[in-house]
């Protein structure tokens, strides 16, 4: 099993999940994260969007089946409990996700902060583009308070060999000016039936599925120089 | 040698100000400032008392307020809310709602206050002698669990269930029963001053089971008169 040098356990990554609007696959891709950074270092997934609490909700069917391993999940009601319990687990934690709550609030605000690398899943649809720009109306306000966020978006849903989707994403990327992971998440039921179920990817039968998600991790610990 | 390398491969990808995160003290500052958002000067000139308006101005605002009891508690629930300051109003505790679907067009939904979670249609059992709008039973974690037809229920045409179908799991009176619907979109949030009240010609028929319009097409559905109907209870 991989572990990190003991210098870059202490200091601990938050990666937080956030999108203002709902049903873009935030918990999809929370819990596919927790699950396959799990493998290479204690983890824990804090659950910001309760009561909705999906990430939570699979934590706890994971957790019957035993399968939680060097995973802690968490679910947090408000920003001032997400806060201390970040700063709880990161200290205790390789990587730390926080799966956000689909609204602009002050927990979503805190998340952006906090995190070392804030993934924005985005389907390639004009109403999810829509609810981006509150997001990055935030990023601006926060890098005018001199805070920096680092942020990308996580092309979700996406239909490769669609024109429309090609097209829509890279205008979506330019009008938003935000950069795009290059690993993509398809359109598939894998990710559904494996959440519904406590599972990742991973570990439901979908080839294509597990091998676009191993890329997305892989870049994702690139960015965090993991 | 291997600490330096990660090192070098962390600079190249994040800049000095993210490497030095998580700053939990400028997150909770960040996260506060949205509630100290001073009021926009419209709305400081939207509270003048109506001591200071012009009397023509009072009796055009009185000729447009529509007479029916029921639109005035409406707007002056919503004037009330809007007439809080900004950073009132953004902080006030905002209840949610599940959003879905009916059919590929209508959508509703359901207060969170009554959701116990979503599930998979699975192996739906059928019921002999229960009424149309009972799908059948669903084994829940070893609780027979009902699951409600609620395009049955409301009358409404009947459509072939694809893959999206799910079932919403709502509690009331230590009751769970499943809801059957087409599809889940996601959640909204809501004040009960932006719920209008429903028109008649919305898609349901039984209109006591509708608390209202909210966002100008979702009907959200009274679930506790929807499941207190005696068509849904045992022994009566």
């Amino acid at each position: 099993m991989e572990r990190l040098p003991a210098r870059e356990v202490r200091v601990g990554r938050i990666i937080g999940i956030v999108q203002v609007k709902g049903g873009v696959g935030r918990s999809t891709l929370a819990t596919n994260l927790a699950a396959a950074l799990a493998r290479h270092g204690r983890t824990a997934l804090i659950d910001a969007d309760v009561p909705q609490g999906t990430s939570a909700s699979w934590g706890k069917l994971r957790e019957d089946d035993g399968r939680l391993g060097q995973l802690t999940v968490a679910g947090v009601a408000d920003y001032r409990a997400l806060v201390s319990k970040a700063r709880e687990l990161v200290a205790v934690n390789d990587f730390v996700i926080i799966d956000g709550p689909p609204r602009l609030a002050e927990v979503t605000r805190a998340i952006m902060v906090m995190s070392r690398l804030c993934l924005i899943p985005l389907g390639a649809s004009a109403a999810e583009i829509w609810a981006t720009a509150d997001l990055v109306k935030t990023i601006k306000e926060a890098s005018a308070r001199r805070l920096d966020i680092n942020a990308r978006i996580v092309w979700n849903r996406f239909r490769e060999h669609t024109r429309s989707a090609r097209e829509l994403g890279e205008a979506a990327e330019k009008q938003l000016g935000l950069t795009a992971l290059h690993s993509k998440l398809g359109y598939r039921v894998a990710y559904s039936e494996a959440l519904a179920r406590g599972l990742s990817v991973a570990e439901w039968p979908d080839r294509h599925a597990q091998e676009e998600f191993t890329a997305l991790v892989a870049e994702i610990k690139q960015q965090l120089g993991v | 040698m291997a600490k330096r390398k990660v090192k070098q491969n962390q600079d190249t990808v994040l800049g000095d100000a993210i490497l030095a995160k998580p700053d939990f003290e400028q997150a909770l500052a960040f996260a506060e400032s949205l509630t100290q958002t001073e009021s926009a000067p419209w709305v400081e000139s939207c509270m003048l008392g109506a001591a200071e308006w012009p009397v023509a101005v009072t009796q055009f605002a009185a000729a447009l307020m529509p007479q029916d009891v029921e639109s005035r508690k409406v707007l002056e629930a919503r004037a009330r809310a809007i007439a809080k300051p900004l950073s009132q109003q953004q902080h006030e505790l905002r209840d949610q709602y599940l959003r879905f679907r009916l059919g590929a067009v209508e959508r509703y939904g359901i207060p969170y206050a009554y959701l116990e979670e979503l599930l998979y249609v699975g192996n739906l059992a059928r019921v002999p002698c229960t009424p149309a709008f009972i799908s059948g039973v669903v084994n829940h974690r070893g609780e027979l669990l009902t699951i409600l037809d609620l395009k049955q229920f409301f009358r409404m045409p009947a459509v072939a269930m694809s893959d999206e179908a799910r079932i919403i799991v709502v509690k009331h009176d230590g009751m769970r029963t499943g809801l059957l619907v087409d599809s889940v979109d996601g959640n909204e949030a809501y004040q009960d001053a932006e719920v209008s009240p429903p028109l008649s010609s919305e898609g349901v028929s039984n209109m006591e089971y509708v608390l209202g319009i909210h966002d100008g097409s979702v009907t959200l559905l009274n679930l506790k008169a929807l499941l207190g109907d005696p068509a849904l209870r045992v022994h009566r």
